[in-house]
């Protein structure tokens, strides 16, 4: 009897429920633009090792005409403007750093991942974003295992920028290694508190501000393991010069 | 994620952001913690989603995140910190007689459930309001069905107690 007056009091006392204090709709977007901005964090993080050595020419090549190579504004800008459903596309030679990453990728992906190809997913798989400036890379693994790669990488304007962190406020992330690396960068491992969903990231915090995060998602078992993310996200290839 | 995974989402939240919502208030008795609940939920599966609405039940994988929010929420230590005293934090308190009576009714039904520890309440609301069975209420919980059971009976005997007090009181 009690349960049938349960059941009957739980529904009754739903009735004149006020409405949805939220639009479902702009909670997907948000949703979408959480995921696209981690997205690229990580893929300008993975990019910033392809992009090392080109970087490093722009900077000797800026240093040389005595061209400020980091005018960039210390202060973070917004990313996305108010309304807008993604951040701005592109940065000041975000297409060349684009394709060089392109390039690279196949090669980085071989070396640090063997054995396992990779689909771009649907629509863009590679993507540069402003404010700040990042470049994202999402790739499946082949195969129907059911994981997702992502590489991300930031700039953070010349500085190691750990507030910048993405995973920082993020409630459903457990901080599980952070070390500090011979080059004065910072490893952090983080994995998801929830086994309901299984996630991995190792994000790489440069001295030069460059943020760099290679994660996967898995639907149930990862294939793809720590180390082989730690290799992904420290590889220098996967570096960006700051744009100018 | 794929244009297709993203437009089949955005189905989901517009057609169960409401009923996730009866079932966060449920859980934890406030329309406006359960709004965040539900984001906070849908902001959750999004990145999972294309995994989940291939291999899984999205409304079930649903179910379980919000359970799961909710009980992070309870574990902030401003949550902690309330008194768990069966006030009401909000209700309807004009209009028509009917949302009278449903005001008097939650009141009640809060005070009630507001008694119970966190799983109990979960497996009330999820067996008698969601009508799920056992092994249901069980997966979505991450238990076995003999939890399930027992917390059940724990939980009604509770209300069952406190009912016959309240009819002992009035009469």
């Amino acid at each position: 009897v009690i349960e049938k007056q349960l059941e009957q009091s739980m529904h009754a006392a739903l009735a004149g429920e006020p409405p949805l204090g939220f639009d479902p709709d702009d909670v997907v977007d948000r949703a979408a633009r959480r995921h696209r901005q981690r997205r690229a964090f990580a893929v300008v993080a993975a990019m910033a090792g392809v992009v090392g050595l080109a970087t490093a020419t722009l900077l000797v090549a800026g240093g040389s005409d005595g061209a400020p190579t980091a005018t960039a504004p210390d202060a973070v800008c917004e990313t996305a403007p108010p309304g807008a459903h993604a951040p701005p596309e592109g940065f000041p030679g975000s297409d060349a750093i684009v394709a060089r990453l392109r390039a690279a990728e196949p090669g980085l992906l071989a070396e640090h991942v063997p054995g396992t190809t990779f689909d771009p997913p649907e629509g863009v798989d590679m993507g540069a974003f402003d404010c700040p400036p990042f470049i994202a890379v999402s790739r499946y693994v082949s195969g129907g295992t059911g994981e997702s790669l992502a590489l991300q990488l930031t700039h953070r304007r010349d500085r190691l920028d750990l507030a910048g962190d993405p995973y920082a406020d993020d409630l459903f992330h457990r901080l599980v290694g952070d070390k500090q690396a011979a080059d004065g960068a910072r490893i952090r491992v983080y994995r998801e508190k929830s086994p309901l969903q299984p996630m991995l990231a190792v994000v790489r915090f440069g001295p030069d501000g460059m943020i760099t995060e290679a994660s996967v998602i898995a639907a149930d078992a990862r294939t793809i393991t720590e180390d082989q993310l730690t290799a992904l996200a420290t590889d220098p290839e996967l570096r960006f010069p700051l744009p100018r | 994620m794929r244009r297709s995974d993203e437009n089949r989402f955005r189905e989901f939240a517009r057609e169960y952001a409401v009923p996730l919502r009866r079932s966060a208030f449920l859980l934890c008795g406030d329309w406006h913690t359960a709004d965040d609940l539900v984001q906070t939920t849908l902001i959750k599966l999004h990145d999972a989603w294309p995994r989940i609405s291939r291999r899984h039940q999205p409304v079930s994988y649903a179910r379980k995140v919000l359970l799961r929010c909710w009980l992070d929420e309870r574990r902030r230590p401003w949550r902690r910190a309330e008194r768990r005293d069966g006030e009401l934090p909000d209700d309807v308190t004009t209009g028509p007689a009917e949302l009278h009576d449903a005001a008097g009714l939650r009141a009640e039904l809060l005070q009630l459930l507001g008694v119970l520890p966190a799983r109990q309440r979960a497996v009330l609301v999820l067996r008698y309001f969601e009508a799920l069975s056992v092994g249901e209420t069980a997966a979505a919980l991450g238990c076995s069905e003999g939890t399930v059971k027992s917390q059940a009976s724990r939980g009604l005997a509770v209300l069952r107690a406190r009912l016959e007090s309240t009819v002992r009181e009035t009469s």
